[in-house]
């Protein structure tokens, strides 16, 4: 199927929080900045993201939607965190992501998971992962994207969630320093570089202004309506920024 | 510089620094490159892993060098590419590997992944991911390649629908063109290719490249 445009990326791009209490995922996906940009320019899209993604199942996926036979005019990535790994299970035999709040700060995620897994997740934070590795394995797949691309004449244009390179609340963070990563292995390879890709967070909206998130509802219960996702303002700020890279283009 | 043909893979294939060292001449680039009159670049590494194969492969080739030709040989999917958080810039292949830098407390980590986080599907995700990379470079840039690996798991991956190659030929191990080291003692010296094993691997490529110079 042939869409003028393809979205991806994490919770971010898939409009998390937007549904409310009611979980309303229709009103969601109609104010996610991937349909006001849709709707604004007139132009059909596919929004493949999923949240929680990390950038390894965000470059799969994108793979996967073109080896589908799908096309595009454009596609929109949107790099997630860092720290965000996929994992294949021996139980399951299908890739989950690995998230550090998960292990660090005792979120639902690993809940649903396998006791296999569980513990994989927990040994992976706590022994072996370091932000040496997330950044080499963001390159690396920044590297893959483009040469895909490149080789099938796919237009593309990337955002990324936050300009720094790790989440907080993973208490692995690196100093974010350009010159620490100076000839860093796949980086030297790569056309683009992290420190050039856009981040939404304080650029394309204040993360000071309150209006620019959902609401939290963690009080009632929601664990995961926590008001840390961009609001309908927040997206249409999104939107806004991408819409003019694009008419700028 | 340029090269008729270029070369990269692991220890099994790489010339010296180990038990296993056999002479250049017999090393199957060497017959190789002899046997059809070509020149060759063998940037092979000691105990590399498929990340720095593919790694070290595509850097080779973005710093200006050029060949008509490249023979990846991949190796086992448990070894991967680790950089140290306090040895920035350095890598090492943790399985089997006596790096005696790196603090006791890090080789510990090591043991924890590999007990309690590595499984076949990772490492077979891993390599597929590697291998369609150089797949997706060498036609990129249309460059023809021959690929082998020392040894095939039969693991399902999902970067592997995606490989041109479905099932390389193994080298090694039972099942390899040189069979293992129990059935073909005579292919093997020290755990890896002998001068005999070497003589195998050349002959079974050059039968599989001849016709592509």
């Amino acid at each position: 199927m042939h869409y003028n445009l393809l979205f991806n990326g994490c919770s971010y791009t898939q409009g998390g929080e937007l549904e409310g209490i009611n979980k309303d995922y229709e009103y969601r996906d109609r104010h996610r900045y991937s349909h006001i940009v849709s709707e604004r320019l007139e132009k059909t899209y596919d929004n493949i993201s999923i949240s929680g993604s990390s950038n390894d199942r965000i470059v799969r996926e994108t793979l996967e939607w073109f080896n589908a036979g799908n096309t595009c005019d454009l596609a929109i990535i949107q790099w997630s965190h860092i720290d965000r790994l996929e994992y294949i299970s021996s139980y399951a035999k299908h890739p989950v992501n690995f998230n550090p709040p998960f292990v660090f700060t005792g979120w639902g995620g690993p809940k649903r998971d396998h006791e296999e897994t569980k513990i994989a997740h927990e040994h992976f934070y706590k022994h072996y992962y370091n932000p040496m590795l997330g950044i080499y394995n963001f390159y690396k797949n920044l590297y893959i994207l483009e040469q895909y691309c490149e080789k099938n004449n796919i237009n593309y244009f990337m955002i990324k969630l936050s300009s720094k390179f790790s989440n907080k609340s993973s208490k692995l963070l690196l100093n974010d320093n350009p010159e620490d990563l100076t000839n860093f292995y796949w980086k030297t390879l790569c056309k683009h570089d992290w420190f050039d890709i856009p981040p939404i967070r304080d650029t394309m909206f204040n993360t000071r202004e309150k209006e620019n998130f959902t609401l939290n509802y963690k009080h009632l219960g929601h664990q995961f309506l926590t008001g840390t996702h961009p609001s309908e303002l927040g997206h249409q700020r999104i939107a806004d920024f991408i819409i003019n890279k694009i008419e700028t283009k | 510089m340029h090269v008729n043909i270029f070369s990269n893979g692991d220890i099994a294939l790489h010339c010296g620094g180990c038990d296993a060292e056999i002479e250049k001449e017999d090393h199957y680039i060497t017959l190789i490159g002899s046997a059809l009159n070509k020149t060759y670049e063998d940037i092979s590494y000691n105990a590399a892993s498929n990340d720095q194969i593919a790694r070290t492969t595509i850097e080779w080739f973005e710093s200006g060098n050029t060949a008509d030709f490249a023979i990846i040989h991949f190796t086992e999917d448990f070894r991967v590419e680790y950089i140290a958080e306090h040895n920035e810039y350095q890598t090492c292949t943790p399985f089997g590997v006596k790096n005696h830098q790196w603090p006791p407390d890090k080789y510990k980590d090591l043991d924890y992944y590999y007990e309690n986080v590595y499984n076949q599907f990772i490492g077979s995700d891993n390599f597929h991911k590697n291998q369609f990379l150089l797949e997706l470079y060498f036609e990129k840039k249309n460059i023809p390649y021959f690929f082998l690996k020392l040894m095939n798991f039969p693991t399902p991956s999902p970067w592997k629908t995606w490989c041109k190659i479905k099932r390389l030929t193994a080298t090694c191990y039972t099942g390899g063109l040189i069979d293992n080291e129990v059935n073909k003692p005579e292919n093997y010296h020290h755990h890896h290719p002998s001068e005999k094993g070497h003589q195998i691997i050349a002959n079974y490529i050059l039968d599989n490249i001849k016709d592509k110079f």
